[in-house]
């Protein structure tokens, strides 16, 4: 970070390739659509871009990168909700309705389902601490809360989770 | 004995998601595109600055005190009483401020600081003021005339602080940008009304707590909201 600060093309190469799949998977999870995803992605990159020069030496990098994303996701959804419009990725219809979700046949989707049903601020501790892979200290600063609210979260989080997949395993 | 994560061996989610090779290549020409050495001031040179916003503030009150013929004694005392909060302000500044985000304290104690030290401001203005009239009597005319004044004052001369401090502060914190823009009005409104303390004719304990410690009050609350559109990046 501090050498793309000072000017190095190919420092933002690697910090790129370091920083892009992760805060792509995060996106992705957070707008469940891909075109959405990038959009914020470049939006992502290019506040980072632009706040370059006022990064402090020695902030975490990837806790920073996933902070602005999560800002950036949370104004576009702010300003989509004012509009009241849902558009499609090239703004001309409206986005269709997400379809009920079908019946899960594997543990994996059983997971991604019920993830889904969590509160946000559960699925939010639990996706920044269990797969994106923040530390609880790191997830705390990038909700803006403490770390005991974030192990809270994720504590009953899992309580949730763990009641959803046994009656999928019931189920199954 | 360590305990299992319960839920460990579940097929949770991919971390990663490569994004596809266009979005890539406009990011890469966005970012890359005239990249030039960008290197911002440095949190301790942003802390100076923010400082010394508030001595220069400092300086003019002690100066217009000095110029206004205030009593020497009384000036000496509140002088002395505001470099401490000057201290103070320096302490806020690089525990909660000059620290890179995420490491600045908890969320918690940040709001403890925020909603503690003005009332312990609020205290000490009351501990210093050496006239006490009721509240009646502080409500109704002149007193009541002067306090509005003096607070009017306070506030602009805290917003010019607080309004450079923000600037100098600008984009440095993605995670909590409204609680860092309340600390910096917090440190504005205390350099403000220590300042006033100097510079007033009036010592009198209702006019010194509203119209000198409700500005720390009120900056935060202005930092708070400001902080949110001029700090996050």
């Amino acid at each position: 970070m501090e050498r793309y600060v000072d000017g190095n093309a190919e420092a933002f190469d690697g910090l790129y390739r370091k920083l892009s799949s992760t805060l792509m998977g995060y996106l992705l999870r957070l707008t469940r659509n891909r075109a959405r995803a990038e959009d914020l992605l470049q939006i992502t990159f290019t506040k980072m871009h632009r706040a370059r020069a006022s990064y402090l030496k020695g902030a975490p990098v990837l806790p920073w990168a996933i902070a602005i994303a999560r800002r950036s996701f949370l104004d576009e959804r702010r300003a989509a909700a004012v509009r009241n419009e849902d558009l499609s990725a090239d703004g001309s219809l409206p986005e269709p309705r997400p379809e009920a979700p079908a019946v899960p046949v594997e543990m994996s989707d059983a997971l991604d389902q019920a993830l889904q049903k969590l509160p946000e601020s559960y699925r939010e501790a639990i996706e920044l601490t269990k797969i994106t892979g923040l530390s609880i200290q790191e997830a705390a600063s990038v909700l803006g809360t403490t770390e005991t609210a974030v192990k809270l979260r994720v504590h009953r989080g899992y309580n949730q989770l763990r009641k959803e997949l046994e009656s999928f395993q019931r189920s199954a | 004995m360590t305990q299992k994560d319960p839920l460990a061996d579940l097929p949770w989610p991919g971390a990663t998601v490569t994004p596809s090779e266009t979005c890539s290549k406009a990011i890469r020409g966005a970012c890359t595109k005239g990249l030039c050495p960008q290197r911002g001031v440095s949190a301790v040179g942003r802390a100076l600055l923010t400082l010394g916003l508030s001595a220069l503030l400092l300086g003019y009150y002690t100066w217009y005190a000095v110029a206004d013929h205030r009593p020497s004694s009384v000036v000496r005392t509140a002088l002395l009483g505001a470099i401490g909060w000057l201290g103070a302000q320096a302490l806020l500044v690089f525990v909660a401020l000059a620290r890179p985000p995420g490491k600045r304290g908890s969320r918690a104690l940040r709001l403890c600081i925020l909603l503690g030290v003005p009332l312990l401001f609020i205290a000490y203005l009351a501990l210093i003021s050496t006239e006490h009239f009721a509240f009646a009597k502080f409500a109704q005319g002149y007193p009541a005339g002067h306090a509005l004044g003096c607070g009017l004052i306070a506030l602009f001369f805290g917003a010019l602080i607080a309004g450079g401090a923000l600037v100098a502060w600008r984009r440095t914190d993605p995670y909590n940008p409204g609680l860092s823009g309340a600390m910096i009005g917090m440190v504005a409104g205390l350099a403000s009304g220590s300042g006033m303390s100097i510079a007033c004719s009036s010592h009198e304990a209702f006019h010194s707590c509203l119209a000198h410690g409700a500005v720390v009050f009120a900056l935060a609350l202005a930092g708070f909201g400001l902080g949110r559109r001029l700090l996050a990046p």
